[in-house]
């Protein structure tokens, strides 16, 4: 097996994980992820392959979300529209599934973009220098990210759960009544 | 200052420090000052809450939970056969209305010259009725011969009552030319039998063109039946016989021979899956992720096309066929490797 084959069997799930994660859209991320990987394949030489794939992999979607947002919207609709195909399938996503994961969602918005990458980066195993690497901060300050990612991560998820947690207590009182 | 021998732990070192981020030295330092502190160890306690919290909700965002990408496979297996033709409702109705006026052009061609020749030729050997008499309405053709034409004049006091036993004999030899010509849409046919008889017009009309008409009435739907079942017929067939091609060269295959460097970016075992999907099959036969940018499309009953993006960034085209087992490339004159089947888990 060659350098490209186990670059490949070896990052490109995790990589699309994280810029499905990132992205929401799973065929985006795909693209993405190819557009990385071929970028990996004419590099010379890579030092640290994971945190250069995710580093490149960030950088393109902050350029194609950058002069892009047209074909965003599109793949929105598409999203949307396969959404709604994933819901006849034989094992649809509970709507309380869906419902966690819009929350979810929503909630990783609110976050700040380096925050939100370090948050995923870190979610797939990546450690504090690959983390550094790919984001160019210092390692020192990579903990700090976090800490704040995820505390702004679940209060956000939090405050956005309680109207919902309210509505079914007070649909639960008014049934009760 | 805090407790024990360092300052109170800052959240980030407490994070890097629940990762396993820190060096051992530092590691230890803070094992130590978290064990004499309280409220060090409550915010390592919280800090624990949030990575798992994190993690938890981060997860929440695949569709398939605990690291596993979403199945596309599964999906794609359960595709719908209207999906796995992408055929719309709307697409489906079009092509059904476009095979079934075809075919009921077809149809109507063979069997109009018949049934007009018969009719007029029936028609022509009535007696030719006064304007003035009335005659039953071609949707009354069908009522039975035996039937008295009396009552229906009682029924409709305003028609005139006439001899309408030619006319019925007319449109039973127009039913029978039809039934001749398509038996099987004649009898599921019922739609061309029946006689409201307070369908009656209020004007009398020619026998003849009464004839005419009536036989038209009861031919009408007769003759688009048959070409009807005709089509759905061949449209049932079509499906079937693309269905079963559809599905012949899916599976997986492996990369038998000695490889080249050119065919190193290939992978050594891929699966082909509908509607246009190529994976990775790993060393236990399990199929693996998506192949990005690769392609494939059946190119006969026992013979694929694939297309597979390769390192230089120029995709390379294979096309193999499981049954004479020959493999070619699109860029290579004698290839050292060919594709063959291979096992695989579902």
């Amino acid at each position: 097996m060659n350098d490209v084959d186990r670059l490949f069997r070896e990052y490109h799930q995790p990589l699309v994980r994280y810029l499905t994660r990132r992205l929401g859209d799973r065929d985006w991320a795909e693209e993405v992820a190819q557009e990385t990987f071929l970028r990996a394949i004419r590099q010379e030489t890579i030092v640290s392959e994971r945190s250069w794939l995710f580093a490149v992999a960030t950088n393109l979607v902050r350029d194609e979300a950058r002069k892009d947002a047209r074909r965003r919207r599109r793949l929105e609709l598409l999203r949307e529209q396969e959404r709604a195909e994933q819901s006849v399938d034989p094992e649809p996503l509970t709507l309380e599934r869906a419902e966690e994961a819009a929350l979810a969602r929503r909630a990783l918005e609110a976050l700040g973009e380096r925050d939100r990458e370090a948050l995923l980066m870190r979610e797939e195993g990546l450690d504090y220098t690959e983390i550094a690497a790919a984001l160019e901060l210092s390692v020192g300050s990579v903990g700090t990210t976090l800490a704040r990612a995820r505390k702004r991560l679940v209060e956000a998820y939090e405050s956005l759960q309680q109207p919902r947690s309210d509505a079914r207590h007070g649909a639960g009182a008014h049934a009760a009544s | 200052m805090g407790q024990g021998h360092m300052q109170h732990l800052d959240e980030g070192t407490i994070h890097a420090w629940l990762d396993g981020a820190l060096p051992p030295d530092e590691a230890a330092g803070v094992e130590r000052h978290a064990a004499a502190c309280t409220r060090c160890a409550e915010q390592i306690a919280e800090a624990r809450g949030l990575i798992a919290a994190a993690s938890g909700i981060v997860s929440s965002l695949d569709v398939v939970r605990g690291g596993v990408l979403p199945a596309a496979r599964d999906r794609a297996r359960q595709r719908s056969l209207w999906r796995a033709l992408r055929l719309t409702p709307v697409r489906a109705a079009l092509a059904a209305t476009v095979l079934v006026a075809a075919g009921s052009l077809l149809a109507v061609r063979h069997t109009q010259i018949d049934i007009s020749q018969q009719l007029v030729q029936n028609a022509h050997n009535l007696p030719r009725r006064p304007a003035a008499a009335a005659t039953r309405p071609p949707s009354a053709v069908s009522v039975p011969a035996a039937a008295p034409a009396a009552p229906v004049s009682k029924r409709h006091p305003t028609v005139v009552a006439a001899n309408t036993a030619p006319v019925r004999d007319s449109a039973r030899t127009a039913r029978a030319v039809v039934a001749e010509t398509a038996p099987v849409a004649a009898a599921a046919a019922p739609k061309a039998e029946p006689a409201p008889a307070n369908a009656a017009p209020s004007v009398a009309v020619d026998s003849v063109d009464a004839a005419r008409r009536a036989a038209a009435h009861a031919a009408t739907p007769a003759r688009r039946l048959p070409a009807f079942g005709q089509s759905s017929l061949k449209l049932q067939e079509v499906v079937v016989t693309g269905l079963a091609e559809a599905h012949g060269m899916e599976g997986c295959f492996e990369l038998r021979g000695e490889r080249t460097a050119r065919d190193a970016g290939l992978p050594e075992r891929f699966a082909l899956e509908r509607p246009n999907i190529v994976r990775f099959v790993n060393p236990d036969s399990g199929r693996d992720s998506i192949i990005p940018g690769a392609s494939w499309r059946q190119t006969g009953p026992t013979a694929a096309r694939v297309t597979f993006p390769l390192p230089n960034g120029a995709p390379t085209t294979v096309e193999f066929n499981t049954q004479t087992l020959s493999t070619r490339f699109a860029d290579v004159s004698k290839p050292t490797v060919r594709v063959v089947r291979a096992d695989c888990k579902p």
